[in-house]
């Protein structure tokens, strides 16, 4: 195969893998909110409609619904996309109808500079499972977070409703606020590794081995961007933009169909993108124990075992992060707006300017 | 500019039009705008097209920063302080256009394009001669490598740049954000008591 063709392998994987696995976390969302509830969740639609399969051949097994709840995000979808797309007369209309697609387009756009899995080996050349290994590395990711704010503050504004802009009003005050942290909190681990570019930094930590990875060397950091990574999601305990018991549904309060869909898409790309970025700087991005051994065989089979393993390895630490997330949401109750402000200000900003100085301190050569 | 268009390749030379005519045809969107959030999302737009413009000059690290400052955060800020204004009222009721600002506006607009069409004519060495005798000039006063530079040659030599010979402007630029800011919170803190 031709080289470039080779550089549509991590695109695929990156962007296929990211919208197949949002309707499964949704699913997964709903079903961990039931346990931790002590409900049943969705449960009805089944891998082949609502009987099992051993049903359909007629023989009674009392279990009804094979795999039950699992196709319910493929008739979310289906509703949503079939839905009649209702844009109401008082809305900004041009405003309104591209609000959806800042929310949706800045979460995949900073998917693109991680590396998803190991380098693959062709025709002696190593070649990242990135999609684009840009030179301003994280800041891309930055750059590109900062825009998500845009969805949500137009679908306020634009909407034309009470609810809807200040959904639309605390989300622009608190994506910018938590951003400060997010960014110093990154800054140390620049320092750290001496590189933005998150390929150099996980190779950095896939070289330290086990205890190279991020999290060992900057604890502070891990904690600072964890919560960070929540407030810029806004989801709970930082979900003011959109809470149900104030806001009716906040910033999207006005929209239907397909124009929420996309609103809702964000969100868990967003999620993905934030355990993409966790894994990538502070958990070994794909490493795992035992890729040293596993790379350096002769074998050609090994070596492609190795490199799937560490796609897996970097699918089960993003998802950790999003599994973490939703446990979280359905635990802890809400900030009030002025606690989440004092947090964001006087709280993590100092702390994350502690950890460049204490950074700084450590690195002197 | 015949350097920068002959090492594009078609697909590059598309994206390079499209981003130049949304960029100026936002900036235009700015001034005709009606609502004054519409005039802040095409400035948004426009800077947007702005680090376009820094990646197709090769200046990734600057338009990554446009991007975090301008777009991301600036007019995030304007947008945030518009958003707190009344719906009703911006609906530019102040009596129509005035012609007045309208032709000193076109006339400025004029000036700057003349000289900045006469500075592109004066430029009779190409840029990629300008940008090698800039580099071998700043090699020279931080003693960094053409090896390191190739590696990484925006951040590493415009972090060199700053931290060494523009350190005094640069800390004296700092000084007036600070003052700045420091102003700003005065002003807001005297109106809450009065």
């Amino acid at each position: 195969m031709a080289p470039y063709l080779w550089k549509l392998l991590p695109i695929l994987l990156v962007f296929g893998g990211v919208l197949g696995i949002v309707p499964l976390l949704v699913f997964l969302e709903r079903k961990i909110c039931a346990l931790i509830q002590d409900r049943l969740g969705p449960n009805r639609v089944g891998i082949l409609g609502p009987d099992s399969p051993l049903e359909i051949l007629g023989i009674k097994t009392g279990e009804k619904r094979f795999l039950g709840g699992l196709m319910q995000p493929l008739a979310d979808a289906i509703k949503l996309i079939a839905k009649e797309d209702i844009i109401p007369p008082h809305v900004e209309k041009y405003l309104f109808e591209f609000a959806p697609f800042f929310a949706l387009l800045p979460p995949f756009l900073a998917f693109a500079v991680i590396p998803v899995g190991a380098p693959l080996m062709i025709d002696g050349k190593e070649m990242p499972l990135v999609v684009a290994d840009v030179g301003v590395g994280f800041l891309w990711i930055l750059a590109v977070a900062s825009l998500s704010a845009y969805g949500v503050a137009l679908g306020g504004w634009a909407s034309n409703n009470k609810y809807a802009l200040l959904g639309g009003i605390r989300a622009t005050a608190q994506m910018i606020s938590y951003e400060i942290g997010l960014g110093m909190a990154l800054l140390a681990v620049a320092m750290q590794y001496q590189s933005v570019e998150p390929v150099q930094i996980v190779k950095q930590q896939v070289e330290g081995g086990f205890l190279g990875w991020g999290v060992f060397h900057q604890p502070l950091a891990f904690l600072l961007f964890t919560i960070c990574a929540f407030a810029e999601n806004n989801r709970l305990p930082f979900d003011l933009p959109e809470c149900e018991a104030e806001l009716v549904g906040g910033y999207h309060t006005e929209y239907s169909s397909m124009k929420f869909g996309m609103f809702f898409q964000g969100e868990y790309i967003a999620m993905l993108t934030m355990g993409g970025l966790l894994a990538t700087l502070f958990l070994g991005g794909w490493h795992y124990p035992g890729y040293a051994a596993l790379s350096a065989s002769d074998s050609g089979f090994v070596q492609i075992v190795a490199v799937v393993l560490s796609l897996v390895s970097f699918g089960i630490k993003t998802m950790g992060f999003v599994l973490f997330s939703m446990w979280v949401r359905w635990t802890l109750p809400r900030f009030r707006y002025d606690q989440l402000m004092n947090l964001g200000w006087k709280v993590i900003v100092p702390v994350a300017l502690f950890n460049i100085v204490l950074t700084a301190m450590l690195n002197i050569h | 500019m015949e350097y920068s268009v002959q090492i594009m390749s078609p697909a590059a030379h598309i994206l390079f039009w499209f981003v130049m005519v949304m960029t100026v045809a936002s900036a235009a969107l700015v001034v005709v705008a009606k609502k004054i959030l519409h005039a802040a999302f095409a400035l948004s737009i426009c800077f947007l097209g702005v680090s376009g413009i820094y990646v197709f000059l090769h200046a990734d690290f600057l338009a990554a920063v446009q991007l975090i400052v301008y777009v991301g955060g600036i007019i995030v800020l304007i947008m945030f302080a518009i958003m707190f204004s009344s719906h009703t009222q911006e609906a530019g009721g102040e009596g129509g256009r005035h012609y007045l600002a309208l032709g000193a506006g076109a006339a400025t607009a004029l000036i700057v394009f003349t000289s900045v069409l006469m500075m592109v004519g004066k430029l009779n060495q190409p840029l990629a001669e300008q940008n090698n005798r800039a580099y071998e000039a700043y090699q020279h006063t931080v003693g960094i490598t053409a090896a390191d530079l190739a590696a990484e040659p925006q951040r590493l030599g415009l972090g060199h740049m700053l931290m060494g010979e523009y350190l005094l402007p640069f800390e004296v630029a700092s000084i007036l954000v600070l003052a700045a800011l420091l102003g700003a919170v005065v002003i807001v803190r005297k109106e809450t008591k009065g």
